[in-house]
């Protein structure tokens, strides 16, 4: 009985799913495209986060140092900027490690020191590893209000405009794949709703021979979930392939981007796009037939 | 018989309307306090003017409209407690014809009458048994694979018979089951009505065919402004 009843509820969806057949495409390339965005959005986050967290991890403060200040001075600011959070390592390179980094070679830095008058320019610097990203800029501005420390440098010029432009990114794409998600909706809900007035007549005898409610509205909710779950193996057979392919292209190619490559990131976002294929499509269709299937 | 109290109605009684009052959404009253009677195995006419409250009275029967007041029992369901779910189990007990057929266009005769089996989970055995058999008693096993729009008006009719009562209901409601039909096709319809209800069904017809209903001598309900005016009981022929 149960299983009879199943069959019919499943054929039932496909035949309405055929019957209008360029509503149902139109709302299943919709729900295709509102995954397809999503999918991507997710993983260019997961890509901004990654990159923005490689890139972060590169970046140091370099504090320097006044000439005036000692080397137990120096000691003293080591301690202290050891002595503040979410530092990880503190290292010192002194005035004439600085000038030996900057000019290597032994004969070009004497005659360059003998130039400016036998004084080296170069300062004292301490350089800051920041333990978290989001620390780096409260961290450099601590070092800078001490006393001794004249100015500080970090990746403030690259890296603020690349958090706040992947923030402005995750609002964007956010309303845009809500944007296509309201448009499936509407799209499965009109489905849904001319498939019930095709049916007038079917579901009056319907309900005048008795059959089970769920006999009447199960069709109705398993197109919508139908449209909702073709949508997403379309828009994840989409994703995953432009997906590797790029990040296999980067890889080769660009070696120097920092692209997420694992599978079970990508692996991840598609679960994600079946799942909110098959949420859209389901309470989308739960909520029409409440609509448009009265008792 | 009962004297008075909710559950009194006939011993065998199939349907009891005790101070029934029905009020359409829009103000319309098409019901005013009525008290019926019917019991198991009787054939009842209902009769009266256009408008006079006829559908609304079947519609209570089968449940399509609630009354506004007073009691409704049909196979002992209580049809003012009925709740939604609890519809589909009480409709398996009773069928319905109408005037204007309700046949499935793309459905063949037999898809039809099996449909009503089918929405209902019997299995597929089941059904093409049941469905046979149905044709056979209303005489359409020849066109069984034909569609409703290759039938005359009488054959639609009996389709929609078939498919009544393949749930094998105690309770068959027509609401002028005669009225798209000749007289001829009619009474073809009439006779098979009158099989059924030999055979124990219980029938309520509402109809404008006081020709019909003074031939068959059955009970007689005439309905007037909504109030029942008046009943002439069953002439034994
Ligand atoms: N769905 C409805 N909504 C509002 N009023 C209704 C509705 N159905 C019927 N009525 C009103 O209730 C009254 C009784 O109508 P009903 O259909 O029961 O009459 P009837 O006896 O079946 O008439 P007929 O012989 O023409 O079929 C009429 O005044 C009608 O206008
Ligand atoms: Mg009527």
């Amino acid at each position: 009985m149960f299983w009879n009843s199943l069959g019919f509820v499943f054929k039932q969806s496909f035949v309405s799913l055929y019957r209008n057949f360029w509503l149902s495409f139109a709302s299943i390339l919709t729900s295709m495209l509102a995954l397809t965005l999503l999918g991507f959005a997710l993983l260019f986050l997961a890509n901004a986060d990654h990159f923005a967290q490689s890139m972060e991890s590169q970046v140091e403060i370099a504090a320097f140092i006044d000439e005036t200040v000692d080397e137990a001075g120096l000691e003293d600011i080591m301690r202290a900027v050891r002595a503040l959070d979410a530092v990880a390592e503190v290292t010192l390179t002194t005035k004439d490690q600085g000038l030996r980094e900057w000019i290597p070679d032994d004969a070009a830095r004497a005659s360059y020191l003998e130039d400016v008058g036998g004084i080296n320019p170069i300062p004292n610097k301490i350089t800051v590893t920041a333990r978290e990203a989001e620390a780096v800029a409260g961290l450099a501005e601590s070092v800078l209000d001490m006393a001794g420390v004249y100015r500080v440098n970090f990746g403030e010029d690259f890296l603020a405009p690349m958090l706040r432009l992947t923030a402005s990114l995750r609002w964007v794409g956010l309303a845009v794949v809500a944007a296509f998600a309201l448009a499936t909706m509407l799209l499965i809900s009109l489905n849904i709703k001319t498939n019930v007035q095709t049916r007038e007549k079917e579901i009056q005898i319907m309900r005048l021979v008795g059959a089970e409610n769920f006999l009447i509205r199960g069709p109705f909710f398993f197109e919508g979930l139908l449209i909702g779950l073709l949508g997403a193996l379309l828009a994840i057979i989409i994703v995953g392939f432009i997906y590797t392919w790029l990040t296999e292209y980067i890889a080769a190619n660009l070696v120097f981007v920092p692209v997420v490559s694992e599978r079970s990131t990508l692996y991840f976002v598609l679960e994600i796009m079946a799942a909110a294929g098959m949420t859209l499509g389901a309470v989308t269709s739960a909520v029409s037939v409440r609509r448009f299937l009265k008792f | 018989m009962g004297a008075g109290g909710i559950g009194d109605c006939r011993p065998n009684g199939v349907i009891s309307l005790k101070s029934v009052s029905k009020i359409y959404a829009n103000g319309a009253r098409a019901l005013h306090n009525v008290d019926l009677e019917i019991g198991a195995g009787e054939f009842v006419f209902l009769v009266g003017q256009s408008g006079a409250g006829k559908s609304t009275l079947i519609k209570l029967l089968y449940r399509e409209e609630t009354a506004t007041r007073g009691l409704v029992m049909v196979n002992r369901f209580n049809l003012m407690r009925l709740r939604n779910y609890q519809i589909p189990a009480y409709r398996r007990r009773i069928g319905v014809i109408f005037q204007d057929f309700k046949l499935l266009e793309n459905k063949s005769v037999f898809e039809n009458v099996a449909f009503a089996q089918q929405v209902i989970g019997k299995p597929k055995r089941e059904r093409k048994a049941n469905t046979d058999k149905m044709l056979a008693l209303v005489g359409l096993s020849h066109k069984a694979r034909a569609f409703p729009g290759e039938l005359s008006g009488g054959e639609q009719q009996r389709v929609c018979v078939a498919r009544a009562m393949i749930n094998n209901p105690i309770l068959l409601i027509a609401d002028e089951p005669t009225g798209n039909l000749d007289e001829a096709t009619a009474w073809e319809i009439m006779r098979l009505l009158y099989e059924l209800n030999r055979l124990g069904t219980t029938v309520v017809m509402a109809t404008h065919a006081m020709h019909i209903v003074r031939k068959m001598g059955r009970r007689v309900i005439r309905v007037e402004g909504g109030r029942i005016m008046g009943e002439k009981p069953e002439v034994k022929l």
